[in-house]
């Protein structure tokens, strides 16, 4: 169908031979062209597809409530711990409770902005302009976002680093908006976005904590331990270690909840992911 | 002496004391359970008396015929199992031990055929085909193999009695206590079908060196580690292997008339106190055969067929013996164990004789992902069951890569092979026109 | 109900993973005894706290598992054992109980226990203590003298550097060759001794308890390097500089062995001994720390599996190849 549009058009004089070698060609646009087309669809299919958490979580017939959907996000559905969307942000950012709890606001309002625009605008545009319109939208809310952090906190804002910009492409806010809010209601959406900032802050805090704690012996800057129990707590793969245990922990909880929940309905068992 | 490979497990060969005794005649029972191949038409009725080496069916498609062991009386005829012959018909028949063996007038008239006008070749493999003789090497029809040979141009001919699993030796056995007739009927063999050489492969055994018999004419001595008979065969070029018991029959048909009515078998295994070889009536079930050797209180496994390593396990003690099984074994039950004990010691690709990954195969195999399992090369898998013997984790391997293997030929036989590989050489040397057509498509 | 084969072979060797484990346990027992002879009874209090580690977590976890008691394959015994051959004998006792629990809860049982875990257990925990406290890891006391039993307290002990050290300055160790022969210089505390280590080798290849194709490849390769570039003194000294020093030697016996975590085609074997080699070697000589063979270790387990999966796949065509021609 496309393929036919996107034909080059036929020039009116041409010899013989020309034409033979433009065919030729023509025939080789063509192919590449359908494959490439398959390939973008099957990776938009991947991407908006990366997790149906109705089909698998819930019967079908339950209907959606804003606090079984805020609870999907805080624990049930916890997009750092089950889908690992924004675990490049706790490693990265998540050294002091501080950073993470200025992180966990910021995301927060970006999925707060991002999925409001979502649910009212985006509903009606094809897919390729979505993802870019959700980057686009998550940029322009952390330019005067981070303006406002910078004056708040800046020498924690200065530790960010890369990862300050990175939050705008962080899979954590495109990809919720893309699976949720285009779906569903604004107030489904607001509930899912508070949810879900609710449960990543959690999380890094509770890291945060952890590795100050290790590395500073200190909590939010006030001193506990007084002294250093290892150096390398403050090192990637130690977070990459807890993160991976706490998710081991939470999916053991989630099993339990639902089977005592659902009759038959278990969440599918998944690698897990640690080291 | 030739050292086949390097490569494949050393198993403990416990067969001395078996080999330094003399062959046991296991007399005649009671009750017989004859089987024969599915295919076969049988010639008997229930009820009816027969002469000994009377032919009881034939199977004109494999040309297998089956004679009586004995003068007896049809009791019954059923459908049956065999562990080594898959769906037989089972004709169960009471003996009498009183009366001669008379000699069959088809066998004078196949007699008289020698002497007739015929060219001589095709007289003496006439004389092949009328003794009706099965090949206890692979159960085929010995008069098949042999033109077979004759067409494909086999230079020698070589009696395959290279048994390197443990406890089985009656091939071996047979050499040392009748060398003459063996040989005899070996040379008798390949002058039937016109081949010049002749050669008679054992293992090396200390029995055998004890005995004189690896210093005999003709004989070949093939050591190395266990798959040897495997190997040994694979590699010999134009070479033909028959059974040593199978030239010993054809040297009794010649000579004596005789039908092949009976076989040699060892009766061994770790649970049995007396284990012995035997020369035992095709048959004989083989319940009665293991009673004779002292079996032990431990509950044991009965093995049927070429060895411990790729015998056929049963657990009926009716299952008569036939041409072709050439040891009964009462082993000790081995516990097998999930395939997620295995821990990766990768012993199974060191000693696999094909140089395939057991562990990665089985692994594949086991969650029926056949294709992966095609690509590692499960489809060249002999059976030889060395990943099995050697695994520490105690899980049986190659269980799960024969099931690939089987599944991987049928997908192959239902569905032709792809396009790309069957890519025909002529497009090579095709004329110009027809490139660009192809090119198009 | 116990399963029993019905299908051949009907025979099985009598060989277990805790026989495998034996014949490694019987050689890395043998180190720990030199060592004490170094060390005093100090290193037989380490060798019991960190094994009772290992032990207990490895119960505890295959109690929670729901499986048979795992502690009778003696993995966990090995495991403990070489950690604290791998770390110096000053290292406190809270620091090696932590580090035996690292290996077995951590590193070896959410993996799914023996032979699942895709990282070497003891390279993991020497790795985690090497991040965690370098100011601990890199102190070696000079040899021999009589360390406290128990106390974390090292004041009376006196430390020196050891020839990895000086090799990563350029310069040459102030030792005689006999001296870092036998294992007289300051040193991981199980690691130094040579003529040991060789003897444990020899007695587990001739055991195939490991596979020697990787030993041999990982040495040859890690030679040839150390002759063509050199640190310290020139051709063969420089050569039996590095051979000798930190534990390479121990590595390429015990560690990259590891029947679990190496490679199982056997001319990956060989590549993957390789791979080590030249991974220890640049660790060496351009790493964070003087001594980084575990780091190069776990990147090694990593790449052990893609180095199967080519190996294999390429033997597999190769065979086809030669079949279409017969």
């Amino acid at each position: 169908m496309q393929n036919k549009n996107n034909r080059l058009e036929e020039p009116k004089s041409e010899s013989k031979y020309r034409a033979k070698i433009r065919g030729s060609m023509q025939h080789r646009l063509d192919k590449y062209r359908e494959r490439s087309n398959a390939n973008i669809e099957r990776g938009l299919a991947r991407t908006i597809n990366l997790k149906d958490y109705k089909s698998e979580f819930l019967s079908k017939d339950e209907p959606e409530t804003v606090g079984r959907v805020f609870m999907n996000g805080l624990l049930l559905d916890n997009p750092v711990l089950f889908n690992a969307l924004g675990a490049v942000l706790i490693v990265g950012v998540c050294s002091t409770v501080q950073n993470a709890v200025l992180l966990s606001l910021l995301v927060l309002v970006l999925l707060i902005v991002n999925e409001f625009m979502a649910s009212l605008f985006y509903k009606n545009a094809p897919p390729e302009i979505r993802l870019m319109a959700h980057v686009l939208t998550a940029a322009l809310v952390l330019l005067p976002a981070g303006a406002v952090a910078i004056n708040a906190n800046a020498t924690a804002l200065n530790s960010f680093g890369i990862y300050l910009p990175l939050l705008c492409v962080s899979g954590l806010v495109t990809v919720r908006s893309e699976v949720f809010a285009i779906k569903h209601t604004l107030k489904l959406s607001m509930a899912d976005a508070l949810g879900n900032g609710a449960g990543f802050a959690w999380v890094a805090i509770l890291i945060g904590a952890a590795r100050e704690l290790l590395s500073f012996g200190s909590v939010a800057g006030y001193p506990i331990t007084g002294k250093v129990f290892g150096a390398g707590i403050n090192y990637p793969f130690a977070t990459f270690l807890m993160i991976g245990f706490l998710a081991a922990l939470l999916k053991h909880l989630r099993r339990r909840h639902y089977q005592k929940n659902a009759d038959a309905q278990t969440p599918s068992e998944e690698v897990q992911s640690d080291d | 002496m030739a050292d086949v490979h390097s490569r494949g497990i050393s198993i403990k060969q416990n067969k001395s004391d078996l080999l330094a005794k003399n062959i046991y005649a296991a007399g005649l029972e009671d009750e017989l359970f004859f089987s024969v191949t599915k295919g076969a038409e049988i010639l008997v009725t229930k009820g009816e008396k027969l002469a000994q080496n009377r032919l009881l069916a034939a199977d004109e498609k494999n040309d297998l015929h089956f004679y009586s062991p004995a003068n007896a009386t049809v009791t019954d005829i059923y459908d049956s199992n065999h562990p080594l012959m898959g769906e037989v018909s089972i004709i169960k028949m009471s003996s009498s031990k009183a009366g001669i063996s008379p000699r069959l007038e088809e066998d004078a008239e196949s007699m008289r055929d020698l002497t007739g006008g015929m060219p001589e070749r095709e007289r003496k493999l006439d004389s092949v085909k009328a003794s009706h003789i099965i090949d206890v090497l692979d159960s085929r029809s010995l008069y098949r193999k042999m033109t077979a040979f004759a067409k494909s141009g086999v230079r020698a001919l070589c009696i395959n009695a290279i048994e390197d699993e443990s406890f089985s030796c009656s091939e071996t056995a047979l050499l040392i206590h009748k060398f003459a007739e063996v040989s005899e009927g070996l040379h008798l063999l390949a002058e039937a079908a016109g081949i010049k050489e002749s050669a008679i492969c054992i293992y090396k055994l200390r029995a055998a060196d004890l005995s004189g018999l690896a210093k005999r004419d003709g004989v070949v001595v093939v050591s190395g580690k266990y798959p040897v008979s495997a190997r040994y065969t694979a590699q010999a070029k134009r070479t033909g292997f028959v059974g040593a018991q199978t030239c010993y029959d054809y040297y009794n048909y010649v000579n004596e008339g005789e039908r092949q009515t009976k076989v040699f078998v060892t009766v061994g295994g770790d649970r049995l106190k007396a284990p012995k070889n035997m020369l035992v009536p095709v048959g004989t079930p083989i319940g009665k055969l293991l009673d004779k050797c002292e079996p032990a209180k431990e509950a044991g496994i009965i093995v049927v067929g070429d060895g411990p390593m790729t015998g056929r396990y049963t657990n009926d003690l009716e299952t008569p013996v036939t041409v072709g099984m050439k040891s009964i074994l009462l082993l000790k039950p081995v516990e097998i164990k999930n395939i997620t004990n295995c821990w990766g010691c990768a012993e199974c690709a060191r000693v696999c004789p094909q140089g395939l990954m057991p562990l990665a195969i089985a692994r594949f195999a086991r969650h029926n992902m056949t294709q992966e399992a095609a690509q590692l090369g499960a489809e060249r898998c002999i059976g030889c069951g060395c990943c099995s013997y050697i695994c520490s984790g105690g899980i049986d391997p190659m269980r799960f890569i024969l099931e690939a293997k089987g599944e991987i030929e049928q997908i192959e036989q239902t569905e032709p092979k792809p396009a790309a590989q069957q890519k025909p050489r002529k497009a090579l040397f095709a004329r110009k026109k027809e490139l660009p057509k192809s090119d198009e498509q | 109900m116990k399963a029993i084969t019905t299908s051949p072979p009907f025979i099985r060797t009598d060989n277990t993973p805790a026989a495998i484990m034996g014949r490694v346990l019987l050689c890395l027992t043998s180190l720990l005894i030199c060592s004490s002879f170094y060390y005093g009874a100090r290193m037989l209090v380490n060798a019991a706290v960190s094994v009772l580690c290992c032990i207990i977590c490895e119960y505890a976890v295959s109690r929670m598992a729901r499986l048979p008691n795992t502690v009778k394959d003696l993995s966990a015994v090995v495991t403990g054992l070489s950690i604290i051959l791998l770390l110096p004998a000053t290292t406190p006792l809270w620091l090696i109980a932590l580090l035996a629990c690292f290996a077995i809860l951590i590193a070896k049982a959410p993996f799914g226990g023996l032979g699942h875990n895709p990282f070497n257990p003891s390279a993991c925990a020497v790795a985690f203590a090497t991040i965690g406290w370098p100011e601990l890891m890199f102190k070696y006391p000079s040899v021999p003298q009589t360390l406290p039993l128990f106390s974390s307290d090292m004041s009376g002990v006196s430390f020196g550097t050891s020839v990895v050290e000086s090799l990563r300055n350029f310069s040459l160790p102030p030792y005689r060759l006999s001296d870092i022969f036998f294992g007289a210089v300051p040193n991981k505390a199980g690691t130094g001794f040579f003529l040991v280590i060789f003897v444990c080798a020899a007695f587990l290849i001739m055991k195939k308890a490991i596979r020697w194709r990787i030993t041999a490849s990982c040495l040859a390769v890690f030679i040839l390097i150390a002759f063509l570039f050199p640190r310290a003194g020139t051709g063969f000294t420089a050569v039996f500089y590095e051979l000798f020093s930190g534990y390479i030697l121990f590595a390429a016996v015990f560690m990259i062995t590891d029947p679990a975590t190496s490679a199982k085609s056997l001319p990956g074997q060989y590549i993957y001994g390789a791979f080590c080699a030249v991974l220890i070697s640049v660790m060496r000589r351009y790493g964070v720390y003087a001594e980084g063979t575990c780091f190069a270790i776990i990147i090694c387990n990593a790449v052990a599996p893609a180095i199967d999966r080519i190996t294999v796949k390429t033997a597999g065509r190769r065979h086809v190849i030669n079949a279409e021609q017969k």
